[in-house]
């Protein structure tokens, strides 16, 4: 399904790639639109006179008003174009969090974040002597919601947790939880870690209600080096500025400077046009397909290879195990052989899957596991895909 | 890593004659691999040269991280102290009939790190 459109697979017909969760793969459409811009639009954008750098602010402005949409931005300027997703978790420690809390404040975070999201919030904590609070996680690694909500009390200034775990692959309530949060203590700040989520179920800022959310461009069809930073609009008085430098100045004196407003406060320095043009395009893959289309084939893969997954009685799944409940990330553990020696026997059979902790610790220590073997699907998976894993594991098996 | 490199791998890995604790150890080294939870503790028993005279380890973690172990002892078994730590990365790994993957080489090579970090 779908294969067609990942040039890829014209190139290495036997692979069989099931670690979108990590990066996605890139459609022809993404690449050429990539392409394109070198070749027809390339000039700097937000400073040039010339029509040349008008075309490439217009390419630039369009992806933006595009994937701002998508996500359901109130308006275009509430989102920011950063490096990374982690770049944006660290901006709002750095540039809101560092001005806004103070000692004893509390954030609260889940023990099922990567560690994107919780280092920057331990960093935080630490050099502003805040309270990091965590949400356990049940004996699946699924995040106890009933545990979460009551940690929220008047001290709490943020909370942070993810859209869909990157190891258990659960799809969190996001709704209800803010919805609790916001029940609590409405002047709690909401920030949401979609990363996982963003490309395989719709994700609507607005309707969320949340005052930040991140998500990567690379895990959703586009380009490497783009993240996406949602800031609430209601918010932008209170963000102070990250990176200094050209492209986000109003004015410069001896005496200092005064910011542009948000985005332009955080977009300083020439961003990766290209790149952003791409993520443009990516989203037009999307929409073409369909998200609705797109969460049903991952069901659908999700669910046959929990199925197939079973005949192992050695091999455990950890996270939800209902198929509506997870994004389409499946995390495993054998018995007796470690995650490493399956993700290289497999890869040697033109088979990716990712294997490790997948940047967060201390969720494998609570699941008291060392290392979990992952696969991730996307647009292009097909059943057969998920056979020849299992093939695999049965050759495994054999040898042990 | 292929299906049969893996299992002559697994084969060496339930075999090591080293594998076990060591009482009389004048040297236990301890390593551990924090990305993917490998951790391996290297007994060594020396002499008052400062020679070699025994070995053994205890390991938990993956195949490689196993067998870099257990082959590392193997070949400082008898040698000075101080020559063992010498042993060079390319070295080491020309002791094994495979290319080890770059992703791997921290499995491979947590035994010698280990040890020469000492």
């Amino acid at each position: 399904m779908r294969k067609q459109d990942f040039p890829i697979f014209k190139h290495y017909p036997k692979l069989v790639y099931l670690d979108s969760a990590a990066t996605s793969q890139k459609p022809k459409t993404v690449i050429d639109a990539v392409r394109l811009f070198f070749e027809l639009h390339n000039a700097p954008i937000h400073r040039s006179m010339y029509p040349l750098g008008d075309t490439a602010t217009d390419c630039f402005e369009m992806a933006r008003e595009k994937i701002a949409k998508f996500l359901g931005a109130r308006e275009s300027k509430e989102l920011v174009f950063t490096k990374s997703s982690t770049e944006g978790v660290n901006l709002v420690a750095y540039s809101w969090a560092r001005f806004h809390l103070c000692s004893g404040d509390e954030i609260v975070i889940t023990v099922a974040e990567h560690h994107a999201n919780m280092v920057p919030w331990q960093e935080i904590a630490k050099a502003k002597h805040l309270t990091l609070k965590y949400a356990n996680v049940k004996k699946d690694g699924s995040i106890d919601f009933e545990h979460f909500v009551s940690l929220i009390g008047k001290k709490t200034k943020l909370v942070a947790f993810t859209h869909a775990s990157n190891v258990t692959g659960e799809l969190v309530d996001v709704k209800r939880i803010i919805e609790n949060v916001r029940k609590k203590n409405p002047n709690t700040r909401i920030f949401i870690d979609a990363p996982q989520a963003v490309g395989r179920v719709q994700v609507n800022f607005k309707e969320l209600d949340a005052d930040f959310l991140v998500c990567s461009g690379h895990k959703f069809y586009g380009p490497s080096g783009v993240g996406i930073l949602l800031i609430k609009k209601s918010v932008h008085c209170e963000m102070r500025p990250f990176l200094t430098g050209g492209g986000m100045i109003f004015s410069v004196k001896k005496e200092g400077a005064k910011f542009q407003e948000v985005p332009d406060l955080f977009e300083g320095g020439t961003p990766a046009a290209e790149a952003i043009v791409g993520l443009g395009a990516a989203v037009d893959f999307i929409g073409k397909v369909g998200l609705k289309k797109i969460r049903e084939h991952e069901i659908a893969l999700v669910q046959y290879a929990l199925g197939q997954l079973k005949y192992f009685p050695e091999i455990h799944v950890v996270g939800p195990k209902d198929p509506q409940q997870k994004v389409g990330v499946i995390s495993f553990y054998h018995e007796k052989v470690h995650a490493h020696d399956i993700a290289s026997l497999l890869g040697e059979e033109n088979i990716c899957v990712r294997a490790g902790h997948h940047c967060a610790m201390p969720l494998h220590k609570e699941l008291g596991i060392p290392a979990t073997a992952r696969i991730s699907f996307s647009i292009f998976n097909e059943k057969k895909d998920i056979d020849k894993v299992v093939f695999m594991l049965k050759k495994i098996n054999e040898i042990i | 890593m292929k299906l049969s490199e893996f299992k002559n791998f697994w084969e060496h890995a339930h075999g090591s004659p080293f594998e076990g604790k060591m009482k009389k150890a004048t040297q236990v080294i301890s390593g551990i691999n924090e990305s993917c939870g490998d951790e391996i503790i290297l007994y060594l028993k020396l002499d008052s040269k400062k020679r070699i005279t025994d070995v053994s380890f205890t390991h938990s973690g993956c195949t490689l991280s196993y067998i870099g172990s257990s082959v590392l002892l193997e070949k400082i078994l008898g040698k000075q102290f101080k020559d063992a730590q010498k042993l060079r990365e390319a070295d080491f790994l020309n002791f094994f009939d495979t290319e080890i993957s770059h992703g791997r080489l921290r499995c491979i090579l947590l035994a010698l790190e280990s040890m020469k970090g000492v």
